[in-house]
């Protein structure tokens, strides 16, 4: 079996090879020069994602990769090369090309044309003739200056309000992409995976603001490279630091407190950042707590810093770091924390003009602890976690103008802790440990990006993922007791250290196409297939910090998901304006589900709790952007089914997913008044989220239990959910020679002050029921956010 | 699982944003299915089994009663012990005669019905050992953590060795059960899960002091039949009753499904309460009964605080 995948991944990849063939790969007569280098931001230093370099003579370019870095094979002889960036100025440079060269440019912002205020980072028409289709590039400029709850600029909140993004409700740890649960995207800080993307449950995410440089959000049309989830990659590129100068920037919110410090190394060689946010929301309490709830703890923080060194030329070194911990406490008598910690070091080397690699290792860390009692006589201690550790490389080989050939591999070791709890009662200790479970995940890729003529343009690759669920520990074998059912302990064999217990394998394709109706326009279309091997075990409407992940083993088979998306891309008035319709189909297998009543916490036969599922989700999303003038913002619209079926829910029928919206419409508008003042609006209109509610009651002991007749779920909507915010931005005076610079942050959160429902759920009256009389029984609508949330921040930097 | 909620809760609480009202809903009429409400147990009392019809759920009613069925339970032996409804409220009763002991630790019983249109249900349940009462204890606390000043109760009660003992703890203050789902205090062995592997010590200590009121949570309407805590001259009366698995997983899942607004954005699917109940000639799902039948070992205290 294993051999058999192996020589279809080797056939594919001949295969792969031959297509390359067709493209112009050996059909080359001429010998060609290249012209490689990095395009940065002439202020900062920061190397800039994205940006573009165009020879007009040959109608030939590049862009950069994900380090900056870019290369052009181009005959000999003299051009005019124009190095671009949006919201920068573009520089033209005349170049006597005669052999190889390298050539770094700066490119200036923009800052002071009103007139180029940025939306997206992309070059402008990068989004009509790129094959990327089902991709969101959010740029930190537009995030900062969307109203935000709170205050608080956040990566995750912004993306809930792409097309094709939904949540459970406000407040819901994660978001949903395209029928996907919130444990199917790879949520990349760096390169690490980040676990847990929330502080405070789902209010905001662990993204310092000020230490974040790009932000890409991949709902289809997946590349290679990328692996592991099934529904999206939320790749997040954090700053490098100024290498120019040093710079401080921060601010006061109602939240947090944020410093964020960076400054060149070694004579400019090298650059690092430091940023650190801490939330006070405890210090602000406190004056307003009883008392005896003055030990009440509540607080977050997160420590985000990243160094780079330049070797020499061909060589940089990069490191990061993520720290971050939510910490909750009742004084001694219990607490609860949550955190998640990553490192990543990478190396880019410069094999020659054409070959650009990069080495990443990493290792990442969830982990939560709970504790009771005060007393060495009674307490309760529990934790859980899990890790990982990878090696990864990539190798971008510049071929030709028409090919730049991606190919790697990657290795991830996780050791999962599903839970230890340590109980002691009357001084008589119990532990319990739940034996680690450990795995390896591989995979190899190589893709491919071609221009073919004028017209076409296709990206395709292949990745053979691997999984190997390995020992020491126990493997079990369950026998079925009946649909829903607690499944039957039917043996365990113990595993040895690094003894395979299960292995997996699959072959994820990967294709886009893009084909250009005219200089404006163009259809583009994507195939991904996405496997997964690790699950989040959750069986609550939002997921907890306490859900721990699973591997997949003898009992649980990895996920599957398959997507087919179509588009139509177009631009108009030089760029101004752009427009985009897509459909997908996505289909599931293997989707993680519960038995009713499931016990997920610290049980060693968690697998006897599961089940299987199928799942699919479809969808029409239309977006249009206006990104140039005083004026700017987007207006989308997802029209969307998301649904699963798993035996013994709903009568093995297909139910909405908790997370499915019908509709969903958002309006987000910028307007800079003046180089002071500028304002921007969101309004948001969602279907209400499925739920399930009873039919009946049925009296049992003094209780009233409620009871769905024919156990339906997720059988009606709660109401529609909409929502306007509104913030405005002052911008501090302007005088030559000033470094300070500062602005203010006004923000109204849900201006018009609707309670949006979370849930509605139905419960016995809060009073207390007399002997002798019914039970009363309400309906009661739980909102998160209930009111309209006015806040301030102020913001600096120098 | 409990221990997470109550914390999720607190730091969604301390957010101050949240808010709940009480809304109309028009619900669906289901269908009304026979309920039937079976706990009985070996004190030596009179067992009562009753039978409902499911009503609609914001009925605010008792729901009807099902009269003119048959009721027997047979334990193992074939001793059968007949369940009658004389005053025709759909409570079945059964009372030992002097001297008779009804329940035996590890005996399997089965409950038969035939109601008056002759559909036919039958339930099986093992009683289980039940673990003895050590103590009740009291001390008067001031206010703290937002609990009024008053006696705070705690049970000591050590778990038997060996995995897998259940036990449902039903507290009555001064005769007054405390009903609220919230308050239904059940613990698997020494905890709460079968997973925590807390065997054959002293109940944790959140399960001790599960034994208090608790309190109106202060939303919507003020409750006037709020209890305070306990007070001089209050009793205080445990009594601690056996469950087997299914038993246990029953009222863990009731009160999660009566609960599920405690828990806010972590709150579990809505989902019927499995039943133990089955039908034996069944055509339609109006035909199924709810509900469950259980057979208990009890055990109890009371003290008087002084």
């Amino acid at each position: 079996m294993k051999t058999n995948m192996i020589k279809r991944v080797l056939l594919l990849s001949l295969a792969l090879c031959l297509a390359l063939g067709g493209g112009g790969l050996w059909a080359q007569a001429t010998p060609k020069v290249t012209l490689s280098g990095y395009i940065k931001d002439a202020g900062s230093g920061e190397t800039l994602i994205g940006a573009t370099v165009y020879v007009a003579e040959l109608s030939a370019g590049s862009t950069t990769n994900e380090y900056g870095f870019y290369s052009l094979s181009l005959p000999p002889g003299s051009y005019k090369v124009a190095f671009s960036y949006l919201g920068f100025e573009t520089q033209e440079r005349a170049i006597e090309l005669r052999q190889n060269a390298s050539l770094t440019v700066e490119l200036s912002d923009g800052a002071q044309q009103l007139e180029e205020i940025l939306v997206t980072a992309e070059t402008a028409d990068r989004n009509v003739t790129s094959t990327e289709m089902s991709v969101n590039k959010l740029n930190m400029l537009t995030i900062a200056k969307m109203p935000a709850l709170l205050g608080e600029v956040d990566v995750i909140r912004s993306i809930q309000l792409l097309p094709g993004v939904s949540t459970v409700g406000e407040g819901a740890t994660g978001f949903n992409v395209r029928g996907g649960g919130v444990d199917q995207n790879l949520v990349l800080l760096d390169e690490a995976p980040v676990y847990n993307s929330s502080h405070l449950f789902g209010f905001f995410s662990v993204f310092n603001p000020d230490a974040v440089k790009d932000v890409k959000l991949y709902k289809g049309g997946i590349p290679a490279r990328y692996g592991g989830r099934l529904s999206s990659i939320l790749d997040v590129r954090m700053k490098e630091g100024n290498s120019k100068k040093l710079a401080v920037s921060g601010g006061v919110g109602v939240i947090f407190s944020r410093l964020a410090v960076e400054a060149p190394l070694f004579k400019e060689r090298g650059s690092f950042i430091v940023a650190a946010r801490r939330s006070y929301i405890d210090i602000l309490a406190k004056p307003f707590l009883s008392e005896s709830l003055g030990d009440t703890k509540l607080n977050f923080y997160d420590l985000t810093l990243k160094g780079n060194y330049n070797l020499s030329p061909k060589d940089r070194v990069y490191v990061s770091a993520y720290l971050g911990r939510d910490n909750f406490g009742f004084g001694d008598a219990a607490g609860f924390n949550w955190g998640n910690a990553t490192t990543t070091l990478r190396w880019n080397h410069l094999f020659n003009d054409k070959l650009f690699s990069n080495f990443t290792a990493y290792y990442s860390n969830y982990d939560y602890q709970i504790n009771f009692g005060n007393d060495n006589q009674n307490s309760f201690d529990w934790d859980a976690s899990i890790k990982n550790y990878s090696l990864k490389s990539d190798f971008s080989y510049f071929l030709n103008p028409n090919n730049q050939i991606t190919f790697g591999g990657q290795a991830i070791y996780y050791d999962f802790a599903p839970g230890n709890a340590v109980g002691v009662s009357e001084g008589e200790t119990r532990s319990f440990g739940l034996d680690n479970k450990y795995a390896l995940e591989a995979g190899v890729f190589v893709e491919n990006e071609q221009q073919i003529g004028s017209r076409w343009s296709l990206h395709y690759g292949l990745r053979y993922s691997y999984f190997n669920y390995l020992g020491e520990g126990a493997a079990y074998e369950f026998a079925e007791t009946g649909p829903g059912q607690r499944k039957q302990l039917v043996s365990a064999t113990t595993y040895k250290a690094n003894e395979s217990i299960q292995t997996y394998g699959n072959l994820e394709p990967r294709v886009s196409a893009r084909f250009q109706l005219n200089p404006v326009s163009s259809i583009k279309l994507s195939y991904n297939r996405m496997a997964q091997y690790i699950h989040l075990i959750s069986n609550t409407t939002a997921a907890s910090p306490l859900d721990v992940w699973t591997p997949s083993t003898n009992n649980i088979k990895p996920q599957l998901a398959d997507q087919f998306a179509l588009g139509a891309f177009t631009n108009w008035k030089d760029n101004a304006y752009s427009g985009s319709l897509e459909v997908y189909y996505k289909d599931f297998q293997n989707q993680v589900d519960y038995i009713d009543g499931a016990d997920l916490f610290v049980n060693e036969l968690l697998e006897a709790e599961l089940l299987a599922g199928d799942g699919r989700a479809y969808g029409l999303e239309i977006q249009l952007e206006k990104k140039k003038g005083a004026f700017t913002g987007w207006l989308s619209y997802t029209l969307a089914r998301t649904e699963r079926r798993v035996e013994s829910i709903n009568n093995n029928d297909w139910f909405a997913s908790r997370f499915d919206q019908t509709h969903k419409v958002n309006l987000t508008g910028f307007y800079e008044l003046n180089k002071r003042w500028s304002f921007s609006a969101n309004f948001q209109f969602n279907t209400g989220t499925p739920a399930t509610f009873p039919t009946g009651r049925v009296e049992q002991q003094g209780y009233v239990i409620p009871l769905v007749s024919g156990n339906v779920r997720n059988n009606v909507r709660i109401p529609s959910y909409h929502r306007l915010d509104l913030a405005a931005t002052l911008q501090g005076k302007e005088r030559p020679g000033k470094r300070w610079n500062s602005h203010w942050v006004f923000s109204i959160y849900n201006v018009y002050n609707r309670r949006n429902p979370f849930t509605i759920f139905f419960q016995q009256s809060d009073i207390r029921t007399p002997t002798g009389t019914p039970v009363q029984t309400d309906a009661i609508r739980f909102s998160v956010i209930g009111n309209f949330v006015p806040s301030v921040a102020y913001n600096f930097n120098f | 699982m409990k221990y997470s909620k109550l914390f999720l809760l607190a730091g969604i609480a301390m957010l101050a944003f949240s808010c709940e009202d009480v809304i109309e809903v028009d619900l669906a009429d289901g269908d009304r299915q026979l309920v039937v409400d079976a706990w009985i147990n070996n004190k030596p009392e009179t067992q009562t089994i009753r039978l409902t019809r499911a009503g609609a759920y914001f009925a605010n009613s008792f729901s009807a009663a099902e009269t003119e069925a048959s009721v027997t339970v047979t334990d193992a032996d074939g001793r059968v012990y007949t369940f009658l409804d004389t005053d025709k409220d759909g409570a079945y009763t059964w009372t030992p005669e002097a001297g008779q002991v009804f329940g035996e630790v590890g005996m399997a019983y089965t409950l038969n019905i035939v109601t008056a249109a002759g559909l036919q249900y039958t339930a099986t349940s093992v009683l289980e050992r039940v673990m003895p009462i050590d103590s009740i204890a009291y001390e008067y606390r001031e206010e703290e953590l937002g609990q009024p000043a008053g006696y705070y109760a705690e049970l000591f009660a050590r778990d038997l060795p060996g995995f897998g003992d259940a036990y449902w703890i039903k507290t009555f203050k001064n005769g007054q059960f405390l009903n609220k789902p919230q308050e239904m205090n059940l613990a698997y062995d020494a905890g709460f899960t079968a997973g925590a592997g807390l065997d054959g010590i002293y109940l944790i200590t959140p399960i001790r002091l599960a034994i208090n009121r608790i309190p109106d949570s202060g939303d919507g309407a003020v409750d006037t039949n709020d209890l305070p805590p306990y007070a001089l001259g209050d009793s205080i009366y445990v009594e601690v009753l056996s469950l087997n698995d299914e038993a246990f997983m029953f009222l863990e899942q009731a009160r999660t499904q009566m609960t599920l607004g405690d828990a806010s954005l972590f709150a579990e699917p809505p989902a019927n309460v499995p039943t133990n109940i089955q039908s034996i000639n069944a055509a339609t799902n109006a035909d199924r009964a709810v509900g469950f039948f259980n057979v208990s070992a009890a055990s109890s205290m009371g003290v008087r605080v002084q």
